[in-house]
């Protein structure tokens, strides 16, 4: 699609009315074109106009205590996190403004695999934004954005990669380009964990050079 | 509940919000919970999914707070984008849903009495400027935004060519935005 009809598609983004293959693509083009930012910066206020014009409803009133119950629990999943995660989490949603990667997700993932308490190591990234996460018993999780989506007939797939060998850690997908993974095997110290994309179902060694590799932890 | 908030803007609430600032979040809600709760019953219908639909956007704004760039657009808009988007990542999900007709107890309603008169006048000047814009185009806007179809979706529905649908949305929506903000063009926009 050619510059100028692809600018055109920032008024049907700002009304959510793409669909979800042309939205990524609108996405990709967005990222890059400053004229299509500013443009949706204003059309984006002229859509929510509209939302100001539906007919007048009132919400329950038991809708407002039960959002605020919601909101505590999150926090208090999110809040022992805190100390080692502030600076991931802002260093990540700096550059995934277009992913869904809330700290909900990051919190689900890391909640099922290690203990409230428990210290947690954070190991930066080549080939694609995030970190990656370690728990003190050795357990790792990924936490990515930026990457491309998940093409047809293929999946992301994890390794933890030490000398001489790779280990598969799991497979994975994204639409968005946003991702978080529990890794299936323990990360060793002085391993690095690494992301390649192989054929669907996965395979049982990297078949190429790894997208995304972590700093040797 | 005292209103300690209630002399802040939206943009220095939504900052409090980013710092789990619970009582901000109570007061964002205050201030944009009708307006949230019409949206998403225009565009679900059920009066049971359109909580959800809120209580989902708040809650999207209490984890990513901290992602809000005031020199991009209002709080007020990104809340309501939040919404708008999950209303209709719903809708499609339960096509059944656009093709009821619109119950009467919501298509007329009184604003109710503690509704902030200017959201009452807000949405009297976007009636308004919609009634300006040629039917085609208001027709487009309102079964994109209210009806939750995409373009692809109102080219068949509409028996136009896509390539048309597309441009006139954006015609469309560029019309409504220079009735709504006369005066403004294009890359003079700013937020204050």
């Amino acid at each position: 699609m050619d510059d100028e009809l692809m600018h055109e598609q920032v008024a049907a983004y700002a009304l959510d009315a793409l669909e979800p293959d042309e939205e990524r693509a609108f996405e990709r083009h967005l990222a890059q074109c400053p004229r299509c930012q500013a443009e949706l910066a204003e059309l984006g206020e002229t859509a929510a106009s509209l939302g100001f014009a539906a007919p007048p409803a009132s919400p329950p009133p038991e809708l407002r205590d039960r959002l605020l119950a919601a909101a505590r629990a999150e926090r208090s999943n999110v809040v022992t996190l805190r100390p080692r995660w502030a600076y991931p989490v802002a260093a990540l949603a700096a550059v995934a403004s277009c992913a869904a990667v809330g700290l909900g997700i990051w919190a689900g993932v890391l909640d099922s695999r290690t203990s409230g308490g428990e210290a947690l190591q954070t190991v930066p990234l080549h080939g694609a934004s995030g970190t990656l996460v370690l728990s003190g018993g050795r357990r790792g999780a990924l936490v990515l954005a930026g990457l491309a989506p998940t093409p047809r007939g293929k999946t992301y797939e994890a390794w933890v990669l030490l000398p001489g060998k790779a280990l598969p850690a799991g497979l994975f997908a994204t639409r968005s380009g946003a991702a978080s993974v529990s890794l299936t095997r323990p990360v060793p110290h002085g391993a690095v964990v690494g992301v390649t994309l192989e054929r669907a179902g996965g395979v049982s060694a990297p078949t190429g050079k790894p997208l995304v590799t972590s700093a040797r932890v | 509940m005292p209103r300690e908030l209630a002399h802040l803007s939206d943009e220095a609430i939504v900052a409090l919000v980013s710092r789990s600032d619970e009582s901000a979040l109570a007061e964002l809600y205050d201030r944009y919970s009708s307006s949230a709760y019409a949206l998403a019953r225009r565009i679900v219908r059920d009066p049971s999914l359109a909580s959800d639909v809120v209580q989902e956007a708040f809650l999207a704004v209490w984890r990513s707070a901290d992602r809000f760039v005031p020199e991009r657009g209002r709080a007020s808009t990104w809340v309501l984008t939040l919404v708008h988007r999950r209303a209709v990542d719903l809708v499609r999900r339960e096509e059944r849903r656009r093709a009821d007709p619109l119950d009467d107890d919501q298509a007329g309603g009184a604003p109710s009495a503690e509704e902030a008169a200017w959201l009452q006048l807000e949405r009297e000047r976007v009636q308004e400027a919609l009634r300006e814009l040629p039917d085609q185009q208001r027709e487009l806007l309102e079964l994109a935004y209210y009806g939750g179809f995409t373009q692809s979706q109102l080219a068949e529905r509409l028996g136009r060519p896509l390539g048309t649908i597309k441009s006139q949305m954006y015609t469309a929506l560029r019309n409504l935005r220079d009735i709504l903000e006369p005066g403004t063009k294009e890359g003079s926009w700013t937020t204050s």
